[in-house]
C-alpha cells in the first residue's frame, strides 16, 4: 500500500511534516493558503483584489412589467496592473499595424488617383484611430478591447453591467490624460492610489477593469468522502483541471502530496478502494467518474 | 447541502441560462422570443441566488466560479441598455439635449471665458509694453519679418493644399479641445494653462500686428473663423472646469460617485462641439485664406457662425 505513497515518507510524522512542507508550497501557488498544523486552511484572497457590484438592474417580467433584481453582491476579481499593461500592449501593436495598413490603403488610393485628395484623411486618421479603436472594440465586444479578450479582462460599469457608449467615450478620451507625462505615469499613480485599481479615465466614466475566471470542471464523482470542506474540494477541482497539462512525473508527485493527505484526513473514503499502481491513478479512481 | 446534490439540483437551470444567454448574446435581447426573455429573467433570478449561495458555502469551488460567470453574463446582457445609438445622438443633437447640458454649465462657461479674456488682456498689455514677448509665441523670427511687412499666415497657406490643410486645422482643434476637457481630471490645472496660454497668445499676437501696422491682415483673417473658434475653445474648456469641479467637490453618495457624474455631463458639453469644429476646419482652409473675399462678407460669416452655434447652444424647449 505505501508504494502508492512512494519516496513521500516511511513514518507517518515524516509524512505529515514533509507532506506539510509540500502541501504549504502547492496551497500556496493554488489559493494563497496558509497551513496549520498539519491540515490546509485555504484564506479567501485579500479583499482589496475584489470588486464588489451591486446588481440592481431591473429584470423583464412576464406582464411587461420590471421587477428589480436581486440584491446580490456580484464580486469579480479585479484586473491587476500586470495583465492591464500587457494587454495594452498587445492592443497597441495591434493599432501600430491597423495604422500601417490605414496610411498604405490611403497612400495607394490617392496613387490610383493621381491625386493628393485622399491625404486629407491623413490628420484626422492620427487623431481619431487611437480612439476609435478602444472605443468601437469596447462597444461591440461588450467591454473587451482585442488584447483585453486575450488576457481574459472586462470593463464594466461600477454596478457590474455593461459598458454603454457615454461611459466608453469617456474613459477612452481621457486615456491621453493617465498616459501623462509618459507610458500611463499618471494612471499608475491613481491605479495605486485607489481600492480598485482604476485609472482616471474609469473614475471619470463610472468603469472598473475586472477578470473572468477561466472554467474549471466541478468535481463529478460519486464516490465522496464525509466532511469534505468546501477548500478541499476546490483544491481538487484545481488539481484535476491542471492535471492534463502536467507532466506525467509532476503530476504523480502533486498526486501523491494530496493522497497522503487524503490518507490521513479521509482514511475510510481511501481506504474504500484498493490502490492503485501510481497514487495519480488512485486519485483518479476516487475522484474522476468512470475511471474505476 | 451536499455539495453534490447542490450541483444536481441546479445543474438544469444552469444549462438553461447558458444556452439563452449564449443566444441572447448573438441576436441581441430583441433576437429573443418574449417565452425566452420570462424563461431567461427567471433562470437568471435564480442562478443568482445560486450563486449567493454557493459564495457562502463552497467558497473557491469550480461551482462558485461557474455561478459567477453566469450571474455576470446575466447581469450584463439583461441590464443592457437597448436604446439605439441613432435616436439618442438625435435627441441630443436636435432635440434640445445639448442645449440642457450647455445651460447646467453656465457657472464653468463664465469662469472660462474670464479666465480666456483675463489672458487677452494680460498678453496684449505685456506686448504694447514689452514688444518682444510676442516671439514667445511667434518666434523671433517670424516676429522679423512680420516687421518687414510679411504675414506668417500667407507662408503657411503657400506651404500645403487648402484641403490638407483643411483636414490638419481640424485636427489640431479638436486635439485641443479634448485636452482642454481631459486636463479637468487633473484639478483642471491644464485646462486653465491652455486657456490662459491661448488668451495670451492671442492678445500678444494681435498687439504685435497692430505694432507692424498689420492689424487688418489679422483681423480679415480671422474674421470668418475666430469668433467661433474661440468661443468652442472656451466651451471645451469649461467642461474641462465641470469635469475638475467633479474631481475636487465632495459629493453625494460619494465623491467617486460625484466625478463619474461630472464625467458623464462634461463630455457631453464637449461633444457638442466636434460638429462644429469639422465646419470650422473647412471655413478655415478655404474662406479664411481667400484675400480676394471682401473683409466684411469673412466677418458676417464668422458672426452668423457663433450666432447659430449660440441659438443652438441656448435653445429652450419645454420637453
Amino acid at each position: 500500500m505505501d508504494a502508492a505513497v512512494g519516496a513521500a515518507g516511511a513514518t507517518r510524522t515524516a509524512a505529515c511534516s514533509q507532506g506539510r512542507e509540500a502541501l504549504d508550497a502547492l496551497a500556496k501557488q493554488r489559493f494563497d493558503a496558509v497551513v496549520t498544523g498539519c491540515t490546509l486552511e485555504p484564506v479567501r484572497p485579500a479583499p482589496n483584489r475584489w470588486y464588489h457590484a451591486v446588481m440592481a438592474a431591473p429584470l423583464p417580467d412576464g406582464d411587461g412589467r420590471f421587477l428589480a433584481e436581486l440584491d446580490v453582491t456580484l464580486d469579480l476579481p479585479l484586473a491587476g496592473i500586470g495583465t492591464r499593461a500587457l494587454a495594452q500592449a498587445l492592443d497597441l501593436l495591434l493599432l501600430g499595424a491597423l495604422a500601417v495598413v490605414a496610411v498604405l490603403a490611403i497612400a495607394q488610393f490617392s496613387f490610383r488617383l493621381g491625386s493628393a485628395g485622399p491625404l486629407v484623411l491623413l490628420p484626422i486618421l492620427a487623431l481619431a484611430l487611437p480612439w476609435a479603436y478602444f472605443i468601437a472594440f469596447e462597444l461591440a465586444l461588450g467591454g473587451q478591447s482585442p488584447g483585453k479578450r486575450v488576457l481574459s479582462l472586462r470593463v464594466v460599469r461600477d454596478d457590474g453591467g455593461e459598458i454603454g457608449p457615454l461611459a466608453s467615450i469617456v474613459r477612452n478620451l481621457l486615456r491621453p490624460i493617465d498616459f501623462l507625462p509618459a507610458a500611463y505615469g499618471v494612471g499608475l499613480v491613481v491605479m495605486f492610489l485607489n481600492r480598485h485599481q482604476k485609472r482616471l479615465g474609469d473614475l471619470a466614466a463610472g468603469t472598473v477593469v475586472v477578470r473572468e475566471a477561466r472554467r474549471v470542471a466541478a468535481l463529478d464523482s460519486h464516490r465522496w468522502p464525509e466532511r469534505f470542506r468546501p477548500q478541499d474540494v476546490a483544491l481538487l477541482e484545481g488539481f484535476l483541471a491542471r492535471s492534463a497539462s502536467l507532466l506525467p512525473d509532476r503530476r504523480e508527485q502533486l498526486a501523491s502530496q494530496l493522497l497522503l493527505w487524503l490518507r490521513r484526513d479521509h482514511a475510510e473514503f481511501v481506504g474504500a478502494i484498493p490502490l492503485g499502481e501510481t497514487a495519480w491513478e488512485t486519485i483518479e479512481r476516487l475522484f474522476v467518474r468512470g475511471a474505476d | 447541502m451536499d455539495y453534490r446534490a447542490f450541483l444536481e439540483r441546479g445543474r438544469e437551470e444552469w444549462e438553461a441560462a447558458e444556452t439563452l444567454l449564449t443566444r441572447a448574446r448573438r441576436a441581441g435581447l430583441a433576437g429573443l422570443h418574449h417565452a425566452e426573455l420570462e424563461q431567461l429573467a427567471a433562470v437568471h433570478r435564480r442562478v443568482v441566488s445560486d450563486f449567493a449561495f454557493a459564495r457562502t458555502h463552497y467558497p473557491g469551488t469550480a461551482a462558485e466560479a461557474r455561478l459567477r460567470a453566469l450571474a455576470f453574463a446575466g447581469h450584463r446582457t439583461l441590464g443592457r441598455r437597448e436604446e439605439p445609438v441613432l435616436p439618442r445622438l438625435r435627441r441630443f443633437f436636435f432635440g434640445g439635449g445639448y442645449a440642457q447640458a450647455f445651460r447646467a454649465a453656465s457657472a464653468e462657461l463664465g469662469i472660462a471665458s474670464a479666465i480666456f479674456l483675463g489672458a487677452v488682456l494680460l498678453g496684449a498689455t505685456i506686448t504694447a509694453v514689452r514688444p518682444e514677448f510676442a516671439a514667445m509665441f511667434l518666434g523671433q523670427e517670424t516676429l522679423e519679418s512680420l516687421r518687414d511687412g510679411e504675414f506668417w499666415v500667407d507662408k503657411v497657406f503657400r506651404m500645403a493644399p487648402p484641403a490638407l490643410l483643411s483636414s490638419a486645422i481640424f485636427s489640431n482643434n479638436i486635439g485641443v479641445a479634448l485636452l482642454a476637457w481631459a486636463g479637468g481630471a487633473l484639478a483642471g490645472l491644464p485646462t486653465v494653462y491652455l486657456l490662459a496660454q491661448n488668451g495670451m497668445m492671442l492678445g500678444s499676437i494681435f498687439v504685435a500686428t497692430a505694432q507692424s501696422g498689420m492689424a487688418p491682415r489679422l483681423t480679415t483673417f480671422i474674421a470668418a473663423h475666430g469668433p467661433l473658434e474661440l468661443s468652442l475653445i472656451i466651451v471645451a474648456s469649461a467642461a474641462g472646469l465641470v469635469l475638475a469641479r467633479g474631481a475636487i467637490e465632495p459629493a453625494l453618495p460619494s465623491r467617486a460617485a460625484g466625478f463619474a457624474a461630472a464625467g458623464r455631463r462634461s463630455v457631453r458639453l464637449m461633444l457638442g462641439t466636434v460638429p462644429w469644429f469639422v465646419v470650422l476646419g473647412l471655413v478655415e482652409a478655404f474662406v479664411s485664406p481667400a484675400v480676394e473675399t471682401p473683409a466684411v462678407l469673412k466677418t458676417a460669416l464668422g458672426w452668423s457662425l457663433l450666432g447659430l452655434f449660440l441659438v443652438w447652444a441656448l435653445e429652450r424647449r419645454t420637453v
